[in-house]
C-alpha cells in the first residue's frame, strides 16, 4: 500500500511538469491572448511564407517592407487589428510543412513546391490548398542558369561525363533536363542532388561541373566572380514561375484578408515596376544579397500576378515532370488554380485584369 | 585541486596566460593557411581569414539586431534546458527506482535518442500549432536525453551502505527518494545538465532554420544561404561563445550547490 501511494506521488510530480512544459509551449498563445483582451479591438494573426533564396518570390518583401497587406487590411477593417507575421524559409518544403501545421495561411514559393502544396492539400485529412496567384515569372526559363566553376570554358556538350548538380525535384532540374534533352546528352550526364547553398559553395571550389539553379543565385556568382554561365535557362523556352498558395480553409472563411492580400501583391508588382531603383534597394535591404544582384531581379524577373492560360499548362507540365521523377502523384489543376481571388483584388484596386480572350494568348506587356 | 593550494594565485596566471596564448595560436595558424593558400590536403584558402572575420565582425557588434539573434536564441534554450531539468529528472528518477517504469518508458525513448534534432524538423513542425513551440522542443530535445541518462545512472550507483543504513532506520520509499537517491544523484544530474545544454547549443541552428525570423542559428543559416562566409564563421564562433558561456555559467552553479562535496575532500 505504501508503495503504491509513493508511485501516485512520482506520478503526480511527473503529470505537473509534463503540463509546465506544455503550457510553456503554449506561452506565445497565452501572451497574445492576453494582449488582445487587454486592447478593444481584436487582435488577427496572419502567417506569410517567402525565400529570400528565391528571388521570383520577392515581390512579398516588398509587401512586407512597405507594410502594403496592413494597409489593405486596415482599409477594409479599421476595427480589427492585424498582426502579420513574416516567416522567412531556406526553401519550400518548410513552408508547405507549416502550412499543413496551419501556422502559416499563405506562402510564396515556385512552382515545384505550389504543385506538392497542393497534391497535399488534395490528399491531406486536415489540410486544403489553393493556388490564387503568381508572383515572379521568367519568361522561356529566364533567372535560373547552369552555372560552372569560373574560367572552366564549358559549353553543354562537354558535360557528358560530368557530374552536375541540381536540388532534386526543382524549377531548374526540369530546367536541366530540357536543356540536356535538348542536346540529346541527357544519359551521358551525372546528376547527383545538391542544395544550392552546397551546390554553389562547390562550383566555387571546382569540385563539380556545373550547377543548376535560380535567381539570385546565378547573379550572386558572377557578382562574387566565383563562376560563370554555362547555359542561361531560356535556351529551354519554359517558363519559370513562383506564385501564391493559401490554406483553402483559411482563405474561403478569411475571403477578404485573401483579396486585400492579393491587392497588396499587386500594388507591390506595380511598385517594382514604376520604381526600379527603389525595389532594388528594398530587395537588398530585406533580403540581405547585395544590390548589384537585386538590381538584375527588378530588371529581369516579371512581377506579374495574373493567371494565363499558357501559365497554367506550364505548371501541368511541371507536375508531368514532377510524377516522371516520382515526387508526385496526382493533382488536379483545376480544382487547385482558383483567379477569383485575384480577379476581385483587381476590381477592388480599380485596375484592369486582362481579359479572358487575352488570358488565352501570350503575356500581355506590363503596364 | 593542487592549484588551489600554496601559490594559487600565481598559478592561476600562468594558467589564464597559457589559455590566452593557445587561443592566440590557434587563431594564428588559421590566418597564415588562409593567407598562404594553402590547398592540400585541406582547402583552408577557400576560408576568410580571421582578419577579414574580425572586421565584418566589427561592424556586426554595431547592429542591434546581431543582439536580438543571440538573445532570441538564449531565450530559446534557457527556456528549453529549464523544461528539460525536471522532465528528465522526474523519468530519470522513475526509470532508476522502478524495473517496471524502466521496461515501459526506457526502450522508446532509447529509440528516441539516437535520432539527431535536424531530422525532428518535420514533425516538430507538425506537432506543435506554434513555430517557437517547435524550436522549444528541438533545443529541449538536445537537453533532456544528457539529463535522463545522467539521472538514472546517478540513482543506479548510490551507494549500497546508505540504503541499508536508511532501510534499517525504516526509512519509507519516498524518504529513500528525498534523502538518498535525489541528492546522490545531483552531480550526476549537473553533469547530465551541463551536456544537455551543450547539446542544446549544438542544436540551435537545426532548431532555428525553422525560425523564420530570429536566432543565431537562422543568422548563421541565412548567412550561408547569402554565401556571406564571414558572417557564417561570426554566427559559428558566436554560438561557441555562448556555449561555453552556459558551461562556465552552470559549473559556478554547480560548486555553489554542491559546496558539500569539497568539503568531504573530493
Amino acid at each position: 500500500m505504501k508503495r503504491k501511494s509513493i508511485w501516485g506521488q512520482y506520478l503526480l510530480s511527473a503529470t505537473v511538469i509534463l503540463s509546465l512544459f506544455l503550457n510553456g509551449c503554449g506561452l506565445s498563445e497565452n501572451k497574445d491572448a492576453v494582449k488582445a483582451m487587454a486592447g478593444s479591438k481584436e487582435v488577427v494573426k496572419i502567417g506569410i511564407g517567402y525565400q529570400a533564396p528565391t528571388a521570383q518570390t520577392w515581390g512579398a518583401v516588398i509587401i512586407k517592407n512597405k507594410k502594403l497587406y496592413e494597409k489593405y487590411l486596415k482599409e477594409k477593417f479599421p476595427d480589427k487589428d492585424f498582426e502579420i507575421e513574416w516567416f522567412n524559409s531556406p526553401s519550400g518544403p518548410p513552408l508547405t510543412n507549416n502550412m499543413i501545421a496551419g501556422k502559416l495561411q499563405l506562402a510564396l514559393m515556385g512552382d515545384m513546391p505550389i504543385l506538392i502544396n497542393g497534391e497535399q492539400g488534395q490528399t491531406s485529412r486536415n489540410y486544403k490548398s489553393v493556388f490564387i496567384a503568381f508572383d515572379g515569372k521568367g519568361q522561356g526559363g529566364k533567372n535560373q542558369a547552369i552555372m560552372a566553376p569560373k574560367g572552366s570554358g564549358l559549353k553543354i556538350n562537354d558535360l557528358i561525363g560530368k557530374t552536375v548538380s541540381v536540388p532534386l525535384g526543382s524549377s531548374s532540374h526540369r530546367m536541366l533536363l530540357l536543356a540536356l534533352d535538348k542536346y540529346g546528352i541527357t544519359d551521358k550526364v551525372n546528376i547527383v542532388g545538391q542544395d544550392v547553398t552546397v551546390g554553389m559553395t562547390n562550383i566555387q571550389q571546382n569540385k563539380i561541373a556545373a550547377h543548376a539553379t535560380w535567381e539570385p543565385y546565378p547573379s550572386l556568382i558572377l557578382q562574387k566572380d566565383i563562376g560563370e554561365v554555362l547555359l542561361d535557362g531560356s535556351d529551354t523556352g519554359v517558363d519559370y514561375l513562383d506564385g501564391v498558395v493559401a490554406d483553402r480553409t483559411w482563405a474561403e472563411s478569411n475571403h477578404d484578408y485573401t483579396v486585400a492580400f492579393l491587392k497588396a501583391l499587386v500594388e507591390a508588382h506595380k511598385f517594382i515596376q514604376e520604381n526600379p531603383s527603389e525595389a532594388a534597394k528594398i530587395f537588398q535591404e530585406e533580403t540581405q544579397y547585395p544590390e548589384e544582384v537585386t538590381k538584375k531581379i527588378v530588371e529581369n524577373v516579371r512581377f506579374d500576378a495574373a493567371i494565363y492560360k499558357k501559365d497554367i499548362t506550364t505548371l501541368a507540365g511541371s507536375r508531368d515532370f514532377l510524377v516522371r521523377i516520382d515526387k508526385l502523384k496526382q493533382i488536379d489543376l483545376n480544382k487547385f488554380i482558383d483567379d477569383q481571388y485575384l480577379k476581385e483584388a483587381y476590381k477592388d484596386l480599380g485596375e484592369s485584369y486582362p481579359t479572358d480572350t487575352q488570358l488565352q494568348g501570350d503575356w500581355l506587356p506590363l503596364k | 585541486m593542487l592549484i588551489q593550494g600554496e601559490g594559487g594565485h600565481y598559478n592561476f596566471i600562468v594558467r589564464t596566460t597559457r589559455k590566452m596564448t593557445s587561443i592566440i595560436i590557434f587563431i594564428l595558424l588559421w590566418q597564415l593557411l588562409v593567407q598562404a593558400n594553402v590547398m592540400s590536403p585541406l582547402m583552408f584558402g577557400n576560408l576568410p581569414s580571421p582578419w577579414d572575420v574580425s572586421k565584418t565582425f566589427s561592424t556586426v557588434l554595431t547592429q542591434k539586431i546581431y543582439y536580438y539573434h543571440i538573445f532570441a536564441s538564449l531565450y530559446r534554450i534557457i527556456l528549453g534546458s529549464m523544461l528539460a531539468l525536471p522532465t528528465g529528472v522526474v523519468i530519470g528518477l522513475i526509470i532508476g527506482r522502478s524495473k517496471l517504469a524502466e521496461d515501459f518508458i526506457l526502450p522508446i525513448l532509447d529509440i528516441l535518442r539516437p535520432i539527431p534534432q535536424i531530422a525532428w524538423i518535420p514533425v516538430a513542425i507538425l506537432l506543435f500549432p506554434s513555430v517557437e513551440g517547435s524550436i522549444l522542443y528541438i533545443t529541449f530535445l538536445g537537453a533532456f536525453f544528457p539529463i535522463l541518462i545522467n539521472t538514472i545512472s546517478g540513482v543506479e550507483n548510490v551507494s549500497v551502505s546508505l540504503i541499508t543504513a536508511a532501510r534499517s532506520l525504516n526509512a519509507s520509499e519516498w524518504q529513500l527518494l528525498k534523502y538518498i537517491y535525489f541528492p546522490s544523484a545531483i552531480p550526476n544530474i549537473f553533469t547530465g545538465f551541463t551536456i544537455g545544454v551543450g547539446i542544446s547549443w549544438m542544436s540551435v541552428v537545426a532548431a532555428e532554420m525553422i525560425s523564420g525570423k530570429y536566432g543565431i542559428g537562422y543568422y548563421t543559416w541565412t548567412s550561408y544561404t547569402l554565401m556571406a562566409y564571414s558572417e557564417t564563421i561570426i554566427g559559428m564562433i558566436t554560438i561557441g561563445a555562448m556555449g561555453t558561456l552556459c558551461f562556465w555559467g552552470i559549473k559556478f552553479v554547480e560548486r555553489y550547490c554542491l559546496r558539500w562535496r569539497a568539503d568531504k575532500g573530493g
